[in-house]
């Protein structure tokens, strides 16, 4: 198997990241940040600062003050009014750190505080003056098929949930960064850059320049799981205003804490299930109130909420299915893509109702949720056919050959009498590619293969390299389809000058949209093969006619197709303390015919493990505003010790519009882990949790609860 | 920023430069460093040097005398998981510090000294009894840890003074139980974490030592409630009265602890599992079956 | 003050604040940009970096602390045939995705071999438990990790 082109460099720690770029007479910025969640800022005092060193506020923004994500409605620096803890205010720059840091306890922000609205409840009760228009609803979505309370009415039994989920952090080990280089009347940006289409556009308004002025070039990339996104926007922005003013090269490095309090991260959730059952214990309705607790302004929480109510029911078909979604503004840093997007939480809440629901009706929980999975032919949520067979009965026996989960489930000792072992299992689904015909989103996302006088051939595309391996996948297509050894096919880290904006990476949607992109330009490629000197061929993505897409009323396919998956999570708990350790992980999934199965499991053993954090112990919690676990001992992902080896296995099921068959398989795997380990904590103790993650001390409070009712 | 720190020969160097500067002393430096850092740069004092003493061999040592164990405070956490005259307890305690990398350089100087009271091997030496060594010039003292330690983050030691060492009584305990109860299973700071020791003559128990780590100001042990569990107990109690005894012995300890809420767990928790620890490890000293 | 110390194998004497972080003048000063930050409080690993052979992180040693000591770096590293061993081991199990916290994976890794000719899994994850990585979920490093440390047992083909 193809061992992808970087991994010598990445051993050697040379591979092009941010950390090893510098320029002559670089200056480091620093970026002083709001203290409290909201607040007017009465004023600003600035100390007398050494030539050389620059204060930078909101007056010296030539352009626009404002930092664009998808809307343009919040400040790129404040102005007169702060609105999240770590909104930026001023910038330092200059050589020395040490000087910088000497101005920075020199300024003095005399503000006026105001209280902040903190949680969900606060957000749609109104007593707080609203953070965001009149009622601090971000964005919402949602759509009924069939006749959701008539069902109730008529059901025998009806069943209601509420699920809580946390923040959760990206966690990429290479923190946000960003260099600004000014030359003659253009400025070029380096970065870490998910996305690099959206980088010249979001400088260019600052700026006050048309964007072609603006070049964004890519760094090789620490990782991102959609942190790397719509967030490097402020970043770069204030890198390039700093260069602005300067003139010189200004570099911007968070520190971890830095990160951690002011970059975006995994929306937590409030949702709400409500389920009626029929005399056959069939769920006939469901209804679904997902509000997403967002920050304070726009940001990207309409698209994560999108994904959120698209994919709420899950792998499940319901003939009545109500689904509301609400992404609801407060006064703490904007929450945003995060791998997942919005469907881990809203998997957590279907599946632990479901179990709970079939535990109540007296049913096996895995035997109950199977007997509700969508078969091909059925309508999803969104009312979309499902054209390919969905193999949730092959990923489930798989699951369970590799786990023995029906053999262990409900009937493990643990070691000793203060250890209580426990098995779950979760069925998911994440669509991808989203479908964007008749939307506003549609527009050409080409990208170009260019055979060299020499031979070679180069893949120009601003899609990129997250450490995933696309790179690796996409030379592998071009390769298998022009057959020449892939050590002859290139692609470099992005260069808006130089490549074509094909968009970048995000949302699942690389291999299977942009990797047949390539897969067509390469047979065309082939097709002018002999043809002498340079040839470059130019493909856009295509999306297969068949879809069809009602934006407006949330109605047809919402996606172009599904990946789908399960996973059995095994644990041991403490009865003493209520620590949870996981002790096995099994995992199937249909992603279509993996191009590159050693990436494609790579894929799925770090998702997993994120989600697994995500489930087990990653608590980051807003205090008045004030985010907790600011550092990372205090906000802790697992280390190699609290997880075991993980055994997985792909259900071959080729789709016949991706590249040689393949499906996504980027966010997939984070889907289910948590719900598992939340069936696995259930089953361990015989309580029902509602919430992630699942810390020893709410399970405290369950076991107590428990105790004390019997 | 600072151009100089100090760097003693020996440590009768050492000695002499810390009664003239009070240096901050740098041991392992992995909390001294945090601590200290902010923005890529280091200000540990503005006003007093640094003093390296990690380098110092007379306080690298491990060394035995009868009846006891003494640890230089130099000795890495890393050493003394590997020396052979170091009890199993305390090696098994170093093995749920930190990280790997983190026990090459950290010692038990600097676990000690940092006084914090989630400081894992200070439970441990406060069961045995242990002291801390401290010298100056012209002084050599041997404090019983938590009269060291007067607080959270805070000790008792005099600018002019070293601490050296450890001493520790070589004693080994019928029973011998730890627990650090953390956010994972690596590289993690205590949430709450217990020390208990039980010794038996005839089956009556003699000397019962119960330490807990992270639910007060300092770690707590109470020579009160060892004694009351051990003058209750007539080596004839029947099951009922032993646990009715246990009872009562957990209700003392649960009015001594002080947890707090914080960043890493709530004062709730912390609490509740210190005394279901305690129980736990009660029970099977006074051969009482376990219940949760 | 003036600090001597050897890295990779070459004296260094620097004029510099004794404080200063050791991850910042080996970057900074010596440029050697393999030695990675990731948490700045020695929670990660990604600075791993060999102290007189042992595994140390410079994002929480004082340059003025490694006086008279040996400290090799990724850079220093590679040139070792353990180096060779470990990173194929890792390219070819798929063991790496970002990279960020490679070097300091592979130090921690090779020290681990160093000092223990057949690890088991267990140890293999204790011993590597202070390197976090995001992106693999640790499963095909600790494969990596056993790969590489059979083949050192075998005698190099080199």
């Amino acid at each position: 198997m193809t061992v992808r082109d970087d991994a010598w460099a990445k051993c050697c720690g040379k591979a092009g990241y941010m950390d090893e770029l510098s320029f002559p007479g670089m200056l480091h910025v620093m970026v002083v940040r709001s203290q409290l969640p909201r607040a007017g800022i009465r004023s600003v005092h600035v100390p007398a600062v050494a030539s050389g060193y620059y204060v930078i506020d909101s007056t010296d923004i030539p352009g626009r003050n404002v930092c664009a994500i998808l809307k343009q409605d919040f400040p790129l620096l404040a102005e007169d009014r702060v609105s999240f803890a770590g909104q930026a205010i001023l910038l330092i720059a200059g050589p020395e750190r040490d000087r910088i840091l000497e101005i920075n306890d020199g300024i003095r922000i005399d503000y006026e505080p105001e209280e902040p609205v903190i949680t969900i409840e606060d957000a749609e009760e109104g007593r707080i003056p609203p953070v965001f228009g009149t009622d601090n609803v971000i964005a919402s979505i949602g759509f009924e098929r069939g006749d959701v309370e008539k069902t109730f009415i008529e059901s025998a039994r009806v069943f209601e949930d509420e699920f809580r989920t946390g923040y959760q952090e990206h966690l990429y080990l290479e923190t946000l960064r960003a260099i600004a280089v000014p030359e003659e009347g253009r400025m070029t940006v380096y970065g870490p850059f998910q996305i690099p289409d959206i980088v010249p556009v979001a400088v260019s308004i600052p700026l006050g320049w048309n964007t072609d002025r603006i070049r964004a070039r890519v760094t090789t990339i620490g990782g991102a799981f959609g942190g790397k996104m719509e967030t490097t926007t402020q970043i770069t922005c204030l890198s390039a205003l700093a260069a602005y003013v300067t003139q010189r090269p200004c570099s911007i490095v968070y520190d971890r804490e830095e990160d951690i309090t002011t970059t975006s991260k995994r929306h937590p959730s409030r949702i709400r299930i409500k389920s009626g059952v029929d005399q056959n214990k069939r769920v006939r309705a469901v209804k679904m109130d997902i509000d997403l607790l967002g920050g304070a302004c726009f940001g990207s929480s309409a698209v994560v909420l999108d994904s959120s109510v698209k994919m709420a029911t899950g792998p499940y078909r319901f003939e009545n299915v109500s689904v509301r979604g609400r992404a609801l503004a407060t006064n703490h840093i904007m929450p945003g893509a995060t791998r997942g997007f919005g469907v881990v939480q809203t998997t957590f809440a279907i599946e632990t109702h479901m179990s709970h629901v079939a535990r109540q009706l007296g049913i096996d929980p895995l035997d109950f949720r199977l007997g509700h999975v969508l078969k091909q032919g059925d309508r999803t949520s969104t009312d979309a056919v499902l054209r390919d067979q969905v193999k949730i009965p092959e990923i489930v026996k798989s699951v369970d050959a590799m786990s023995g989960y029906r053999a262990k489930r409900g009937r493990q000792a643990g070691s000793d009498a203060t250890v209580k072992k426990g098995i779950g299992i979760a069925l998911y689904s994440f669509g991808a590619p989203h479908t964007v015909k008749g939307t506003l989103r549609a527009r050409p996302r080409p990208l170009i293969l260019r055979r060299t006088g020499s031979g070679d051939v180069v893949i120009l595309t601003t899609i990129t390299e997250l450490g995933q391996g696309i790179v690796t996948v996409f030379r592998e297509i071009a390769s298998r389809i022009l057959d020449i050894p892939i050590e002859r096919i290139s692609m470099d880290n992005p260069d808006t000058d130089r490549d074509p904006s094909t968009l970048g990476t995000g949302a699942s949607l690389g291999v299977t949209l942009f990797g047949k992109s390539v897969e067509r330009a390469a047979r065309k490629l082939k097709d002018r093969w002999d043809e002498p000197g340079e040839i470059e061929v130019m493909e856009d993505y295509v999306e297969p006619g068949y879809l069809e897409w009602d934006d407006k009323r949330v109605v047809g396919d919402a996606f172009h197709t599904y990946s789908w998956g399960a996973v059995a999570v095994e644990v041991s708990v403490d009865l003493l303390t209520c620590e949870v350790q996981v002790t096995g992980v099994w995992a199937a999934h249909d992603i279509g015919r993996p191009i590159n199965d050693r990436l494609a499991e790579g894929q799925v053993d770090g998702a997993l493990v994120q989600g697994l954090g995500f489930g087990l112990m990653e608590v980051l919690e807003s205090k008045e505003g004030i985010l907790q676990q600011s550092r990372l001992r205090d906000y802790t992902i697992p280390t190699m010790r609290d997880i075991p080896a993980i055994r997985q296995f792909f259900v071959i099921n080729p789709y016949s519009e991706g590249p040689f068959g393949a499906k996504s398989v980027g966010e997939i795997p984070t889907i289910g882990a948590a719900a598992a380990l939340g069936e696995a904590v259930a089953d361990a103790l015989g309580i029902e949790v509602g919430r992630l993650p699942i810390t020893p001390e709410y399970l405290l409070d369950l076991v107590r609860a428990k105790e004390a009712s019997s | 920023m600072k151009d100089t720190a100090l760097r003693p020969r020996d440590l009768e160097e050492a000695l002499i430069l810390r009664r003239e500067t009070g240096g901050i002393l740098y041991a392992g430096g992995t909390d001294l460093m945090v601590r200290s850092a902010r923005w890529g740069t280091v200000n540990a004092d503005a006003d007093r040097p640094v003093m390296f003493i990690g380098h110092l061999e007379e306080l690298r040592q491990v060394a035995t005398e009868p009846g006891f164990l003494v640890i230089g405070t130099c000795a890495t956490l890393s050493s003394l998981r590997g020396h052979p005259d170091v009890p199993v307890l305390l090696k098994r305690i170093i093995g749920s510090m930190a990280s790997p990398a983190v026990r090459n350089m950290a010692t038990m100087g600097g676990n000690v000294c940092n006084a914090s009271p989630a400081g894992d091997t200070i439970p441990y030496l406060l069961a045995m009894n242990g002291t801390v060594l401290c010298a100056s010039t012209d002084d050599q003292k041997e404090i019983p840890v938590n009269e060291f330690i007067s607080g959270p983050g805070t000790t008792i030691l005099a600018p002019d003074e070293i601490v050296t060492g450890f001493r520790i009584p070589r004693y080994q305990f019928d029973y011998e139980f730890h627990k650090k109860v953390a956010a994972r299973r690596a590289n993690a700071l205590t949430k709450a974490s217990i020390v208990g020791l039980a010794q038996k003559i005839d089956d009556r128990l003699v000397d019962l030592r119960l330490a807990f780590g992270a639910v007060g100001p300092k770690v707590v042990r109470s020579l009160d409630c060892e004694q009351a569990l051990l003058d209750s107990l007539s080596g004839t109690n029947g099951r009922y009265e032993r646990e009715e005894i246990l009872a009562a012995v957990l209700r003392r300890y649960a009015r001594i602890l002080s947890p707090i809420d914080d960043q890493r767990s709530t004062a709730d928790y912390r609490g509740t599992v210190a005394i279901r620890l305690a129980r736990h490890f009660l029970k099977e000293v006074l051969g009482l079956s376990y219940q949760p | 003050m003036t600090i001597a110390f050897v890295v990779n194998g070459r004296p260094v004497v620097l004029e510099t604040d004794p404080l200063r972080r050791l991850i910042d003048v080996l970057r900074e000063d010596l440029g050697l940009t393999g030695v990675k930050e990731g948490c700045g409080e020695g929670e990660c690993g990604a600075c791993s970096v060999l102290i007189d052979e042992r595994p140390a992180l410079a994002c929480i040693v004082a340059v003025g602390a490694v006086e008279g000591r040996h400290v090799v770096t990724i850079e220093g590293y590679q040139e070792r045939d353990l180096f060779r061993k470990v990173a194929s081991a890792f390219s070819e199990t798929g063991a790496l995705q970002c990279g960020f916290c490679t070097p300091g994976m592979i130090i921690a890794a090779g020290a681990l071999i160093d000092a223990c000719s057949d690890p088991d899994e267990e140890t293999i994850r204790e011993a590597l438990s202070g390197n976090l990585c995001r992106c693999t979920g640790y499963n095909r490093i600790v494969q990596a990790v056993m790969r590489a440390s059979r083949e050192t047992k075998e005698p190099s083909s080199l």
